[in-house]
């Protein structure tokens, strides 16, 4: 997976600001820049209000970026996009969404659900295609040609999952933004999903954005990882090489904080722990590296400057001025 | 060791419009002095239920229909609702998955832990309270307890709110410290200072400690003893280690084998299929539907408790000796 | 234990179904069967419901099938006291208060429900838009609502009737001008919860036309909303109009409502009783019907808030 290829998606100087009230500005995402080659699983990780939720929602298109570019497959989506060409885009990128619960309309059966977007798309030339499509999607995610015509509160979080997956590939996509697609299951179904969604990759080659906080599962789905803190990335490494050789200070310590099952590991492993507080993304300062108030290595130079992703090892990109 | 808690046979029913949950079916667990319990299981298996039960906080629908809750040998399912809202709070607390829907907004934080010893200290002058809340905001790890004695909730974060929760839990000084999922809400790296204030808090006060958890992680690193629960059972207990290293339920090795391990790129090994619904629960062992051993009996007979070592046993009959012959 | 029955032979594998795994625990139902199931299991609600349908048919039927008018006075029969001639007796023209009773009921259901009708129309859409355009264009739309919330609406509503002459249309116009403020918020409130639900952004990420998602997505999970406020205003709308013609400046004889038939009772209550307390209980009825009625959906339609 050579850098040298024409990225499938490429997101460059990212910008997602909110408005709060009162004149002040939430920098959701913050100068994010990124690719995503074809076929391949870019893994995005770090804690509640990071922003990794707005950037995949920013890059599919449900927020209008304040600032920067998303080339998709060459396309580039602007202002000057026409309304059919982002329609068009609808059904190349879709999303599989975190809550099972809160993602099917529970008016609507699952036969309508899954074939919203062949509907938004006129994908069939008849209302039997239209079933016999569902059907088969409904079986391809393990489910059966009964549960067509009940309606998503009857089903377990994990089937309704599985609901949303068929409901996303209806449309034949080519590149699926999962925001945190798993962690609302309970263990033994989360592998479920991921082996569907692995299995799913091979079948129709997709490119997947991976967003989630459960880092084991995103080691194990990736091929490579981004780290996000306080709207930016501040690490970009393959899956591997981020968790053998971690270098920014809050990925370290984010990675030791995971609890792993094994108890002997478990007690004699020693834990990097963050000590300060987490600022308010919304007053964050300018002009020093976004860490810095709870960072266990800074120096004077981090109260100066902004530090840069800068590519230290092949492929293994660290805004740090620390790491070397 | 003294068992602080005996769960006997404990059977917990709720009931809906389409008709009766069996949510706690015989369940039978004790937790020792001191130790940190563990009980883990999917979503639905009744492991929220149960500890529902022994604080007697079940909701209206749901009622024990059956079996003991021995707190220090005594009864606690013939309590009176008046003799058991003296127990709450001060010789068992509990501490919930989300900490703001557990605390009062409207409330100083610092008032809200007086409010626990108002209730179960009478004894105590105001000076005492006010210098025992400081006291415990301390302990937990909030730093400027003074200041924060004052704040509200909403000007903490998840972390601090969970610290306080657990802070007001353990006023009275409880022997048994019940945590629902304390953990789910919050971030890894909270996460572990809330883990790891929990492991000193039980060598400083030695309460014991139940924690309920889906994350295999946590037990992990938390649990002495684990007891997992499937399909409103519990279908195994040993020392953490022997669950770890030495499953014997199919269901818990399944689930062990279900997660990824560090470095693994293989595909995982999921569970098939999803857990049974506990309305009609099957006869037999409830995991039989998903076993990758599943025999006649399995589906026919729930099996007993087979002992696999001294403190380890397992429900399954994978263990009788005549599963071996066949 | 039951080890007794167990016997060798069953200690051989067996395969599980696989769709057995899949197996779905609960019969086959859409969210408004299961509210309809819910409702069924209120007792109260469904007393209430039937009592307002017995009102309906009454209304509807009791003065087609009758042999007087609700109009024509008889003078041989002034004040009489209810008998098998006149159920509820008559009053002091001599018309036959059952006949009247019902043809009361009749205008006031009907102006209450046009009413109601009128306030969905105007409410679900002021609402929707103030919600969907969001920005600048529901700021100023909040703004007039809060205008209007702002003046009292009993004021309107008199001022409106003293400038138009009285008649069914008037009141109905009147209690419009303002009923329509309270569905409008409800309205607006849910579709901006609705609006940022994953199941609208999905949606939205398949293509979905605008039309699509108000269609599918946004109304019919409103209608609980709306429904629920109905049942509300209603009776409100019942009890407005009533007030208005027991002051005078509702409906005028010999046209009944049953405010204007309280009206007529209230001058004679203290010798004639009777020509009072029928249109009374009628009324009380209807609003404590409604009420129940009400509640039960709300809890029927919206367990969560029940719990």
């Amino acid at each position: 997976m050579g850098t040298e290829q024409t990225p499938f998606l490429e997101v460059r100087h990212l910008k997602k600001y909110f408005h709060v009230g009162r004149g002040k500005v939430l920098r959701a995402v913050d100068d994010v820049s990124f690719h995503i080659n074809k076929g391949e699983t870019f893994g995005l990780v770090g804690e509640s209000g990071c922003g990794k939720s707005t950037l995949g929602r920013t890059v599919i298109h449900l927020y209008e970026p304040t600032s920067g570019e998303i080339t998709f497959d060459g396309i580039k989506v602007g202002e000057e996009t026409s309304q059919e060409q982002r329609h068009l885009l609808t059904r190349r990128m879709q999303m599989i969404f975190q809550d099972p619960y809160a993602s099917l309309n529970p008016r609507r059966k699952v036969i309508d659900i899954v074939a919203e977007g062949m509907d938004a798309h006129h994908l069939y030339a008849s209302e039997e295609e239209r079933r016999e499509t569902v059907i088969r999607l409904l079986e391809r995610v393990g489910l059966q040609k009964e549960h067509a015509d009940r309606f998503p509160h009857e089903f377990s979080g994990g089937q309704r999952q599985r609901i949303g997956i068929a409901r996303a590939l209806a449309v034949q996509p080519d590149f699926i933004v999962c925001d945190e697609p798993i962690s609302a299951l309970d263990v033994s179904i989360q592998a479920q999903v991921v082996n569907l969604l692995e299995d799913l990759q091979k079948e129709h080659g997709l490119t997947y954005l991976f967003i989630a906080h459960d880092l084991s599962m995103v080691r194990h789905i990736s091929d490579r990882i981004g780290v996000m803190y306080m709207g930016a990335l501040v690490e970009v490494a393959p899956a591997e090489e981020l968790f053998e050789h971690p270098m920014h200070p809050y990925t370290q310590a984010l990675l030791s904080a995971i609890p792993l099952p094994d108890p002997d590991v478990e007690k004699k492993r020693s834990r990097i722990m963050l000590n300060g507080s987490v600022p308010s993304p919304i007053s964050l300062p300018e002009n020093e590296c976004r860490f810095c108030s709870r960072c266990p290595v800074k120096s004077d130079v981090c109260k100066k400057s902004r530090p840069e992703l800068r590519e230290l090892r092949p492929g293994h990109f660290v805004a740090c001025h620390e790491a070397d | 060791m003294e068992n602080v808690l005996e769960v006997k046979n404990l059977v917990v029913d709720i009931r809906t419009q389409k008709g009766i949950i069996h949510a706690v079916r015989d369940v039978s667990f004790s937790l020792r002095q001191g130790e940190t319990l563990a009980v883990v299981g999917e979503s639905g298996c009744g492991k929220s239920m149960t500890m529902k039960a022994v604080m007697q906080i079940l909701p209206k629908n749901a009622r024990i229909t059956d079996g003991q809750v021995l707190f220090h040998g005594k009864d606690l399912s013939k309590y009176s609702d008046r003799r058991m809202e003296k127990l709450r709070g001060s010789d068992i607390s509990m501490i919930f998955q989300d900490p703001m829907t557990s605390l009062n907004p409207t409330m100083k934080i610092g008032k809200q832990i007086e409010e626990v010893l108002k209730l179960h200290r009478k004894e105590m002058t105001p000076d005492e309270r006010r210098k025992r809340v400081v006291e415990l905001l301390d302990l937990v790890g909030i730093s400027n307890p003074e200041t924060r004695y004052g704040q509200y909730p909403h000007q903490l974060s998840g972390g601090q709110r969970q610290r306080v929760d657990i802070a007001m839990a353990l006023a009275c000084d409880p022997d048994v410290l019940i945590a629902d999922e304390p953990t789910t809400a919050l971030d890894v790296t909270i996460q572990a200072q809330i883990l790891d204030l929990m492991r000193e808090l039980q060598k400083k006060v030695r309460t014991s400690i139940i924690i309920i958890t889906h994350n295999l992680g946590v037990v992990a690193n938390i649990a002495d003893r684990v007891a997992v629960m499937y399909g409103g059972k519990i279908v195994e207990t040993g020392d953490v280690r022997d669950i770890f290293y030495s499953p014997a339920h199919e269901y818990t090795k399944a689930l062990l084998d279900s997660i990824p391990g560090a470095g693994d790129k293989e595909r995982l090994h999921p569970i098939p299929g999803t857990p049974p619904g506990l309305m009609k629960p099957p006869a037999g062992c409830p995991f039989a539907a998903r076993c990758r051993q599943t025999m006649e009996v399995c589906e026919k007979f729930m099996p007993d408790f087979y002992d696999q070592g001294t403190a380890h046993r397992a429900a399954c009959w994978m263990l009788d000796p005549r599963a071996k012959e066949a | 234990m039951t080890n007794d029955c167990v016997k060798d032979s069953m200690f051989r594998k067996v395969k599980v179904d696989e769709a057995e795994r899949e197996h779905l625990d609960a019969p086959m139902t859409s969210v408004l069967a299961d509210a309809w199931y819910r409702l069924r299991q209120n007792r109260a609600a469904v007393a209430a419901l039937f009592i307002l349908a017995a009102i309906v048919l009454l209304a509807i039927f009791a003065p087609v099938f009758s042999r007087y008018s609700f109009k024509e006075p008889d003078y041989n029969a002034i004040f009489a006291l209810p008998d098998k001639a006149h159920i509820f007796g008559t009053d002091q023209f001599g018309r036959d208060l059952w006949v009247r009773c019902w043809m009361g009921c009749r205008i006031s259901l009907m102006i209450a429900v046009v009413a109601a009708l009128v306030d969905i129309f105007i409410g679900v859409t002021y609402g929707a838009v103030s919600a969907l355009f969001g920005g600048r264009v529901d700021a100023i739309m909040q703004r007039i609502i809060e205008v209007l919330v702002g003046i009292p609406s009993l004021i309107i509503v008199i001022l409106f009737l003293m400038a138009f002459p009285a008649g069914v249309g008037t009141i109905i116009a009147a209690l419009s001008i303002t009923g329509w403020v309270n569905m409008a918020r409800l309205v607006r409130a849910e579709i901006l919860k609705l609006k940022n639900q994953e199941f609208v952004l999905a949606s939205r990420v398949l293509g979905t036309s605008s039309r699509g998602i108000i269609l599918h997505d946004l109304v019919p999970n409103a209608v609980s909303v709306i429904v629920i406020n109905v049942m509300f205003t209603i009776p409100s709308a019942i009890f407005t109009e009533a007030f208005l013609s027991f002051i005078g400046i509702g409906l005028a004889e010999p046209q009944a409502s049953l405010g204007v038939l309280i009206n007529n009772g209230y001058q004679v209550l203290q010798n004639y009783p009777h020509v009072m307390i029928f249109p009374a209980i009628i009324i009380i009825l209807i609003m404590v019907c409604f009420s129940i009625l009400g509640d039960g959906l709300r809890d029927a339609l919206d367990p969560q808030m029940s719990r």
